[in-house]
């Protein structure tokens, strides 16, 4: 299994992979933490202590919105985009692509080999 | 490790986070549904639940910290309020002065509602200036205490540490919050001791003294406290040099009239004379008042707190430097030495004047 990704790396997009873990469903914290994790292959530890404090500060900031059940037999709180957390995703997305493809592109001019992983 | 760990990681979480009932309960309730998920799933893997409990509650990372992520959310909202707060306390205090111009003593040609209401109830009785003597000038009320007496009365308070394994930075930053104290450690004194600060602390100490609850907390850790202001965790090298002077007025215990006239309450069967006659010399008299009697009992005493209380902390002329120094004028006991071994020796006076039947309300003042 590969080295997980540097933390300075994952700052900057953690909000975008919440955001897009929520886009298919609402969901409780432990799951988004699976999904980021199984997606990322292992490469993003999403800690406890860096995912509760970021989806309260989603959701004080009207992007996601959280209720209370315990259909699963626990009683858990799932959160869910708003509308304005739809739109925020899209327009986050958009400026991720555009940037990969900035600094794809600068690597492609310096000429780096990549090794495959 | 139990999940009891878990309930005070969540206790401290959300002291540190000042939260209400409600949300109190409501981000328990969210962590521990996240902590049981995992648990389960840990010893689904074959984990042990004990090593599933503290690999679950590792991942959660230290309260300390967790509290910082969640507060830097809420900081926005914060300062909205603290605006909000300062706006309304500038308010009040431009009242509150206000109110003292009106109803200063003397100062208004008018009477003022006060006098009014005061002189009200009945015309031809002493003017009643209760209500007009009550507003003084000076500092307000609690301004006056100094941030360490208030230190002391804290340290007076019962407090409850109950911690399995909590860095001992943690449990410092909790007694901080819950007792609303300004506590330091002294990390350069800390670290020459090889005690980092977060040194794994286990202890469950319940309604005791907050002092009692830091002496053996600290010990156990080589360490120490003292305070100025500010309650200082160091290293007892270091605390031994934070001397202070305090004077205790011993009057009643030595049967010393006070300045005042009035004959105090007397030792019962004329003082402490059971303890051998302690060396004379040194002291000479004050002219005009041999008080031979009340010289030999404060030499007695002196004798008493410096046998019974931190032995070898008292300078005694050899070529040790000791930080305790102790000397008596006029039933006046003038004591320099840590703050610690300050708080023994009034509880050892307190004892002495239970024993000898004085009245502890009448104890003369510690001046520091």
């Amino acid at each position: 299994m590969a080295d997980r990704f540097p933390r300075e790396l994952i700052r900057g997009s953690l909000e975008l992979m919440v955001l897009s873990v929520l886009a298919n469903g609402k969901k409780y914290g432990y799951l988004i933490q699976k999904e980021v994790r199984q997606a990322s292959d292992s490469r993003v530890d999403l800690a406890a202590g860096t995912l509760y404090p970021l989806l309260h500060r989603l959701e004080a900031d009207g992007l996601v919105r959280s209720s209370w059940d315990d259909d699963t037999g626990r009683q858990r709180k799932w959160y869910e985009l708003t509308p304005r957390g739809s739109k925020k995703l899209n327009a986050d997305a958009r400026d991720w692509a555009d940037y990969a493809a900035c600094v794809r592109q600068l690597l492609a001019a310096a000429k780096i080999r990549l090794a495959p992983t | 490790m139990s999940e009891r760990e878990f309930e005070n990681y969540l206790a401290l979480l959300t002291r540190l986070l000042r939260l209400n009932q409600q949300q109190t309960s409501a981000l328990s309730a969210e962590l521990r549904a996240h902590m049981e998920d995992r648990m389960d799933e840990l010893q689904s893997s074959g984990v042990s639940h004990e090593d599933a409990v503290r690999q679950a509650l590792a991942e959660f990372g230290d309260a300390a910290g967790l509290a910082h992520h969640f507060s830097d959310v809420s900081l926005q909202r914060k300062r909205r309020w603290i605006v909000r707060w300062t706006t309304f306390s500038l308010a009040a205090a431009f009242l509150f002065a206000l109110g003292l111009i009106t109803f200063w003593p003397g100062r208004n040609a008018a009477p003022g509602i006060a006098a009014v209401v005061a002189q009200a109830p009945n015309a031809n009785a002493q003017p009643a200036p209760t209500i007009v003597q009550e507003i003084k000038p000076g500092p307000l009320p609690g301004t006056r205490k100094s941030a360490s007496a208030r230190i002391e009365e804290e340290l007076n308070k019962t407090t409850t540490i109950d911690v399995v394994e909590m860095p001992l930075k943690d449990v410092v930053l909790y007694l901080s919050e819950t007792h609303k104290l300004p506590i330091a450690m002294k990390l350069k004194f800390l670290d020459e001791a090889s005690v980092p600060a977060d040194t794994p602390v286990t202890k469950s100490l319940r309604g005791i003294r907050l002092a009692t609850a830091l002496d053996i907390l600290l010990e156990d850790l080589g360490l120490t406290y003292y305070f100025n202001e500010v309650l200082f965790i160091t290293t007892p090298a270091d605390a031994k040099h934070r001397s202070e002077v305090r004077i205790y007025d011993c009057r009643d215990i030595l049967a010393i009239p006070t300045a005042a006239g009035d004959q105090p309450d007397t030792l019962s069967g004329g003082g402490p004379a059971d303890f051998s006659p302690p060396p004379r010399g040194g002291r000479g008299g004050f002219p005009g008042r041999a008080r031979p009697e009340s010289e030999r009992r404060a030499e007695q005493l002196i004798q008493i707190i410096k046998t019974n209380i931190d032995q070898d902390t008292w300078f005694d002329g050899g070529a040790t430097y000791r930080v305790g120094s102790i000397s008596e004028f006029n039933g006046l006991v003038v004591i320099t030495q840590t703050a610690q071994t300050h708080r023994k020796i009034e509880h050892l006076l307190s004892m002495l004047r239970e024993a000898a039947g004085l009245d502890l309300a009448k104890a003369g003042p510690v001046v520091r």
